[in-house]
């Protein structure tokens, strides 16, 4: 299935242990965070009431279900210190069992409230609990700059790939558009659009997603330009290969090496760019948990520390272990050969 | 052969590094090189020459390289131990080298007259240093020194380089010319140039010259001696004239078979069944015996190099004197 | 019947210079030539490097640029401003490039490699793909179990093995061979030599072989051109050729070749070959030729019958 250079490349990644392990961190991290839901929550996992199993982690029951008065959402939290309640079931709360959007306004002081049992990180100046918020936040952040960065691959690879295949007048003509296109503001643009339309998850993908590739399109057009010269590409067109199977076929499985060291990096850049938009409130609408929008309270709050130094140590340790990964796929592609002549 | 080789190399073995471990590239590697002859090194690529051309020098890349055993005798004395200081004194004055790709090993921004009056940088001379330079390009061929002087590597052919290539070869007046495959990337008209012109540099300065290649017409042309490898290992050695006449190890007679000649009659060509080995997979024994249509049970075992009368050694059980 | 025949071939390529990429002068790499090949042939076209020889066997498929000239492919005339036109040729005219190591896309298997042709030019159908490549593999001289396998894992012979099975599979009628054994060693080279004439054998093959090794030529061919800076300047069948060679650069090639004979050293051929891109006036190898008079200065001579073939001289050499 695969090469033999491309067994070697995962042989020597693997060789390399601070980035094979923060592959494997990472990775189980990201996956785990897709399931926040049932790690930070305050509905429970699990609850059995008068003999009838429910889960309303999932599902949506009214408090007249468990005897309670009226027809919006159980208030779970309150129902298991409730003794009617306990004396006819119980229930499995999450591991943390906060959300993220809950504010706990009737804890005794203010806002924000330090570290504590019931709050393992403290909450910030609305009361509601952090490790939640950075949880959650870490999946907006990943979930984002992961697409960020796929947008960001295929739109490169696409508009790069034809610039350097085609080559000739079409090149020209589009690369002084890319020119006059990457020398935009892209925050301002975001800013903007951000002001009319309202920003949302989606539209702030689009729009940083139309400036992310312009980086990557450079590379893309550079190795199409020398891999369509190969004899291999010659001998394709010999055969009577068309256009499209030579691009997509022939050329661009030889094409990827830079895209696969680049993105890394790239998700580095977009986990940054979402929590600096967040930090200056021009990203994710209030009250979506995100960590540029904790960085700003922990800022605001500095004799709450607990806020600031805990999404700055999550931003950090993150940022590392990725960063960690792109220095290993980076030696693993280019190992850097120590040749001595005396 | 009534004087002291200039060069004895006696039982070469170098490894190099693999995944890990060591794979020998070759084996026991031992010749002699008389003063003022040309001694052919030929065998087809992975055979090992050129590693062990490097190895006389010990230009091997490193990490990766080793001699791992073996001397190499320098007019009698062997270099292989000497510290780096001395070994740099060795090379560019007592050996030299040239390489085939003329291009590729002169630096691009430098001129001519830059790169050969750098060896004097790095060795002693008393004497005239710019007459030396523009007297030995006068006899390498150029009616214009100082134009080519002047001139960057890239505005020169290959031809013209190689003819550079040889001229700062003799500057410190070697013993020795290492000559590394040097007319492979030339065409056969200008091969027959250069060749003539090492011959007769040779003959003005009695130098020796070891010349590596793949090429037997080249070997039959201009070696006086020579040496033929297969697999990491010398499998004959000797006289020239006598080789041609009567080449005795199977390997030498089906690579003399495969190769088209214009000056007989014959027009077929007869390949060699099978494939070279690779180092990696090396075996004790005979390594030419799975390709041999000789092979019999002895060569199961690694076969010594005989002596036959005249200048004549062959590594091969065919030829082993006495109870088999 | 001819199936590859030129008719005043010319492919010259612009040099640009200056500050605004004007064309100052071209690289006159194929220069009026005219060539036929016939059913059933292996025809040489030989010469050193540079002097066009590559240049026309792509240009010949449309893989460089024809400036002017006629090209028809089994009789067919050839629009050569329309990459297009060469389509319904693909199938039966082949090419074999020289170098092993770039000739096979790094990240294609031997099967996708070997297969994709067959499918593409409908030779055989998704269901017998498989057993198709095995035979072909076979033909070749390869084990069909490595069809798995990378080309990164093969030697350079075997990797023209797979390069000649790719091109062999359509079933086609002429395959160029465009220094197909150069970058291989001389034992490898015999076993595809050997391997070249006995597919043509089997398959009724024709071959245009493009080489700068002349004895090699003088082993696989019946008729040969001999090419320097652009132009041919003789064409003869091959026995003529070595036995009674009609232009001096021919004599020169001849006898520049280190033979085994150890009696007989190489005669030196003076000067080197001017590039592609002068415009001579008179004889293009006039100043290496020894034996150039008043009239060769003039204008190049046409390639005119001589005793044996073409050729492009005004005073060929005779035998004595």
């Amino acid at each position: 299935m695969f090469s033999e250079l491309t067994k070697d490349r995962l042989k020597r990644f693997k060789r390399i242990r601070r980035s094979y392990y923060s592959l494997w961190i990472l990775g189980i991290a990201f996956s785990l965070s897709l399931f926040s839901e049932f790690i930070a929550n305050d509905k429970p996992l699990f609850l059995r009431y008068d003999g009838k199993t429910f889960f309303p982690v999932i599902f949506f029951y009214s408090g007249q279900t468990f005897g309670g008065q009226y027809r919006t959402e159980a208030d779970y939290l309150s129902l298991n210190r409730d003794r009617a309640f306990l004396e006819k079931g119980f229930m499995i709360l999450p591991l943390i069992p906060h959300s993220p959007l809950h504010s706990y306004l009737d804890l005794a002081e203010n806002p924000p409230h330090p570290p504590s049992g019931s709050h393992w990180l403290g909450t910030d100046s609305t009361a509601r609990d952090v490790l939640a918020r950075l949880i959650y936040g870490f999946r907006i952040c990943m979930t984002f700059a992961l697409c960020l960065m796929i947008m960001g691959a295929v739109m490169g690879i696409v508009i790069g790939g034809i610039q350097g295949y085609i080559g000739g007048t079409t090149d020209i003509i589009a690369q002084r558009f890319i020119e006059i296109w990457s020398s935009l503001p892209f925050l301002y643009v975001v800013i903007l659009v951000g002001s009319i339309y309202g920003s949302n998850f989606m539209l702030l993908l689009v729009v940083m997603g139309i400036f992310q590739w312009i980086g990557l399109s450079y590379y893309m057009r550079g190795e199409f330009y020398k891999l369509k010269n190969m004899t291999y590409v010659r001998a394709a067109r010999a055969m009577g290969i068309g256009h499209a199977s030579i691009f997509f076929r022939q050329i661009l499985p030889n094409a990827l090496t830079p895209v696969i060291t680049i993105m890394p990096f790239s998700l580095i850049g977009g986990i940054t760019s979402l929590t600096a938009l967040d930090f200056l409130g021009f990203g994710l609408p209030p009250p979506t948990p995100s960590w540029g929008e904790l960085l700003s309270q922990g800022l605001n709050n500095l004799y709450a520390p607990w806020i600031a130094v805990s999404t700055v140590a999550a931003l950090f340790i993150t940022l590392l272990l990725a960063t960690f990964i792109g220095e290993g796929v980076r030696e693993a592609f280019d190992p850097k050969s120590e040749y001595r002549i005396e | 052969m009534n004087r002291e080789p200039v060069l004895t190399v006696e039982d070469l073995t170098v490894s190099f590094e693999s995944n890990g471990e060591d794979i020998e590239i070759t084996d026991r590697v031992s010749f002699n090189i008389c003063p003022g002859e040309v001694f052919g090194l030929v065998g087809e690529s992975g055979c090992g020459k050129t590693v062990t051309a490097l190895a006389l020098l010990r230009l091997l890349p490193m990490p990766g390289g080793r001699i791992l055993s073996g001397r190499v005798l320098l007019k009698g004395s062997d270099i292989l131990p000497l510290p780096l200081a001395e070994i740099r004194k060795v090379r560019g004055r007592d050996i030299t080298m040239i390489f085939q790709e003329p291009s590729a090993s002169m630096n691009p921004l430098l001129t001519v007259e830059r790169q050969l009056m750098e060896c004097f940088d790095y060795h002693e001379f008393s004497g005239d240093r710019e007459g030396r330079v523009r007297d030995l390009l006068n006899r390498v061929g150029f009616n214009d020194p100082e134009r080519i002087l002047h001139s960057f590597p890239h505005e020169l052919s290959g031809g013209m380089l190689q003819r550079v290539m040889i001229a700062m070869a003799l500057i410190m007046s070697p013993s020795l010319i290492i000559a590394d495959e040097p007319t492979t990337a030339l065409d056969v008209t200008v091969q027959a140039q250069i060749m003539e012109l090492l011959l007769m540099m040779k003959r003005e300065t009695d130098t020796s010259i070891l010349l590596i290649t793949h090429n037997m017409g080249l070997i039959a042309q201009y070696a006086d001696r020579l040496a033929v490898m297969y697999a990491g290992r010398i499998v004959e050695e000797g006289s020239a004239d006598i080789f041609f006449e009567n080449p005795l190890h199977p390997y030498s007679r089906g690579l003399l078979d495969a190769i088209p000649r214009l000056d007989s009659k014959r027009e077929e060509i007869v390949p060699i069944p099978g494939q070279v080995p690779q180092p990696s997979d090396y075996v004790a024994g005979c390594r030419f015996q799975e390709r041999c249509s000789h092979a019999f049970s002895r060569c199961a075992d690694r076969p010594e190099p005989v002596s036959l009368d005249r200048d004549q050694r062959v590594a091969c059980f065919l030829y082993q004197k006495g109870p088999l | 019947m001819t199936i590859l025949e030129t008719r005043r071939l010319k492919s010259y390529f612009p040099v640009k210079g200056g500050v605004f990429h004007n064309v100052q002068d071209y690289i006159r790499a194929v220069d009026d030539v005219s060539l036929e090949v016939k059913g059933g042939e292996i025809v040489s076209i030989v010469g050193e490097s540079g002097c066009g020889k590559t240049t026309l066997g792509l240009s010949i498929l449309g893989l460089a640029p024809v400036t002017s000239g006629e090209i028809y492919l089994s009789g067919n005339k050839i629009n050569a401003d329309n990459f297009d036109s060469w389509g319904p040729f693909r199938k039966d005219f082949q090419i074999i490039f020289q170098d092993p190591f770039t000739s096979l896309n790094p990240r294609h298997t031997v099967y996708r490699i070997l297969s994709e042709p067959m499918l593409i030019h409908k030779i055989c159908g998704r269901k017998d793909i498989k057993d198709a490549v095995a035979a072909l593999m076979e033909q070749v001289g390869l084990s069909p179990d490595y069809m798995g396998r990378f080309p990164h894992a093969f030697s350079g012979g075997q990797r023209q093995r797979i390069a000649i099975a790719r091109s062999i599979g359509v079933r086609p009628r002429l395959i160029v061979c465009d220094e197909v054994v150069s970058s291989l060693d001389v034992s490898v080279q015999a076993q595809i030599i050997r391997l070249l004439m006995d597919i043509r054998e089997e398959m009724g093959l024709t071959i245009l072989f493009i080489a700068h090794d002349l004895s090699l030529v003088r082993v696989i061919s019946d008729r040969v051109y001999v090419m320097y800076l652009g132009k041919i300047v003789e064409t003869c069948r091959t026995k003529d050729l070595f036995e009674n060679p009609q232009h001096p650069y021919t004599e020169a090639l001849l006898n520049s070749i280190p033979t085994l004979d150890r009696g007989k050293r190489p005669r030196i051929l003076k000067g080197e070959a001017s590039s592609l891109m002068e415009l001579r006036a008179g004889c293009i190898f006039m100043n290496r030729c020894p034996y150039v008079q008043a009239r060769c200065a003039q204008k190049h001579p046409d390639l005119l019958p001589g005793r044996n073939g073409l050729v492009s001289c005004y005073f060929p050499l005779s035998s004595y």
